[in-house]
């Protein structure tokens, strides 16, 4: 168990790769939430407080990179950590993940101790962040 | 606030020490030292204080796993962040580096943005969680002096009850004196002798109580004591609010030798018995009483006080050691006697203290405070 309570949603169009996440985190305590659209995902983070995204790079219609686009332009989503999960790792992809402003760009097969701490890492940098912002 | 962030890059390779460096001097926050070996990177975190280390594995004699392992079993370095570059992109490696407890793991070839955003988080997430550790120390710090804020109130409420005694008995026995003389009434010598010797055991009482209580805030050293000594002289120091509450003390003591910090193990006596005073004043119980046991067993000293009013209910049991938990708002509780006490006991003694209620028949009539206090490695 990770111990911090937070909110974490998966966006992927497979959902057999959602579940894959899922298994992996499901022990840490965190609540978690999914989508299988980038338009789906929009609708999840109005209505729930997101501490991070998950978010497949390669998807019909709107890809990973502009959801990332437009989330990352929005004050109310921008400081939403984003880990990208791509079965690729071309160069160009993952130097575009970080010029987009994604914290982390993790390889698919996961290997589940590195997806667990990296999911820890950017959530407690958020929840300080955020007390930071709000003031102790 | 112009912070400078300490970085050590670990690797055997001068180019990719070179090629890090490259990247990560564009953010002048980031003050970089490098060293091409495992030993070398163990002296260094002796020297500098680091907020990142980065971490080659594949390196002679020893590599990057063994070098983590070693700054992660050592208390002084087990907190420095550490993220391993290694072009070991094999999931065994990976897994090892992140078990191992490193924050990050980066395959070669990286990109430079990877680089320093990942470098970036992990600074921090670091420095974060630095503060925060400052912040709980200043807390605890507070919490200390608040706590024995509270202590000197309850010190000079006790003072000035054990004070009414003598300073009545010295002042009935001086007006009798001055009213016979005024009077011209001699008094024969022996009784007038009598009454001066009063008057100056009396003196001698207060001189004595002030004393006491002088000595109990006087930070002191470690000294070899008997553990009879110590339940007597906290009960002194607050026979007076028993008095007066009608509660009866039980002792039933083992003369056990200790050596510690005498005044620290009266602070959590008193914290302890304080405690179950209220709760006896809460309960009303007729008969109050607390109890006190002391004995030896194995090493350790075991003190356990307890009293009859009621117990602890369930769902607040797990909580009374908890720092501001109290449930007597009304009567000036602050939340920290049982908490000091605990941490008293944790860091001065190194020993335990736990809490059970004591049963009879299936009903709750008492809690019951153990202290397990390990006589040697004091």
């Amino acid at each position: 168990m990770s111990n911090i309570s937070a909110t974490i949603l998966i966006v992927d169009d497979m959902p057999k790769n959602i579940q894959v996440a899922m298994n992996i985190l499901r022990d840490e305590g965190y609540k978690m939430l999914f989508a299988q659209s980038g338009k789906k995902a929009f609708d999840v983070i109005k209505e729930n407080n997101i501490d991070l995204i998950l978010l497949d790079v390669m998807m019909p219609d709107l890809d990973g990179f502009e959801v990332c686009k437009i989330l990352k332009q929005d004050e109310n989503t921008k400081d939403i950590p984003i880990i990208f999960l791509s079965g690729k790792d071309s160069s160009s992809d993952i130097e575009k993940a970080y010029e987009l402003g994604g914290s982390d760009y993790v390889v698919k097969p996961f290997i589940n101790i590195e997806l667990i701490t990296k999911v820890s890492t950017y959530i407690r940098l958020k929840k300080f962040y955020e007390k930071e912002k709000n003031g102790y | 606030m112009d912070t400078k962030y300490n970085i050590l890059i670990v690797d055997d390779d001068v180019h990719n020490i070179q090629l890090a460096i490259n990247i990560l001097k564009e953010d002048e926050k980031y003050n970089i030292i490098f060293t091409t070996s495992g030993k070398e990177a163990l002296l260094r975190v002796k020297e500098y204080i680091f907020d990142l280390i980065l971490l080659d594995i594949l390196m002679e004699p020893m590599d990057g796993f063994e070098v983590c392992k070693i700054l992660k079993s050592d208390k002084l370095t087990k907190d420095i962040p550490i993220i391993f570059l290694s072009a070991k992109d094999d999931e065994t490696s990976i897994s090892k580096g992140f078990e191992l407890g490193a924050v990050d793991y980066i395959t070669k070839p990286f990109f430079s943005k990877e680089l320093k955003a990942r470098v970036k988080t992990h600074i921090q997430l670091h420095r974060y969680k630095d503060s925060l550790q400052q912040k709980l120390k200043l807390q605890d710090k507070l919490m200390l002096e608040q706590n024995k804020m509270a202590a000197m109130g309850e010190m000079i409420t006790n003072i000035a009850h054990q004070w009414k005694q003598p300073l009545s008995i010295i002042t009935t026995v001086s007006s009798g004196i001055k009213v016979s003389r005024e009077l011209n009434v001699n008094l024969d010598k022996d009784t007038e002798l009598a009454s001066l010797n009063n008057i100056l055991l009396n003196a001698n009482h207060l001189s004595q109580t002030i004393d006491d209580f002088k000595d109990f805030f006087e930070q002191k050293d470690k000294i070899l004591f008997h553990i009879e000594d110590i339940v007597n002289k906290t009960i002194n120091l607050i026979n007076s609010t028993l008095r007066i509450n009608n509660i009866k003390i039980n002792k039933n003591i083992e003369d056990v030798e200790f050596i510690g910090l005498d005044n620290e193990l009266i602070q959590v006596l008193i914290n302890i018995i304080n405690n179950a005073q209220d709760a006896l004043n809460i309960a009303e119980v007729k008969d109050k009483e607390i109890n006190i046991n002391v004995f030896k067993k194995d090493e350790s000293v075991i003190i356990e006080i307890w009293d009859n009013a009621g117990g602890i209910p369930e769902d607040i049991i797990e909580h009374i050691f908890e720092a501001h938990f109290t449930t007597k708002r009304k009567f000036n509780g602050t939340g920290i006697g049982l908490h000091m006490a605990k941490k008293i006991v944790q860091e001065h003694f190194h020993g335990k203290i736990y809490v059970q209620n004591i049963e009879v028949n299936g009903k709750r009539v008492g809690a019951k405070f153990i202290l397990n206090l390990p006589i040697k490695s004091q």
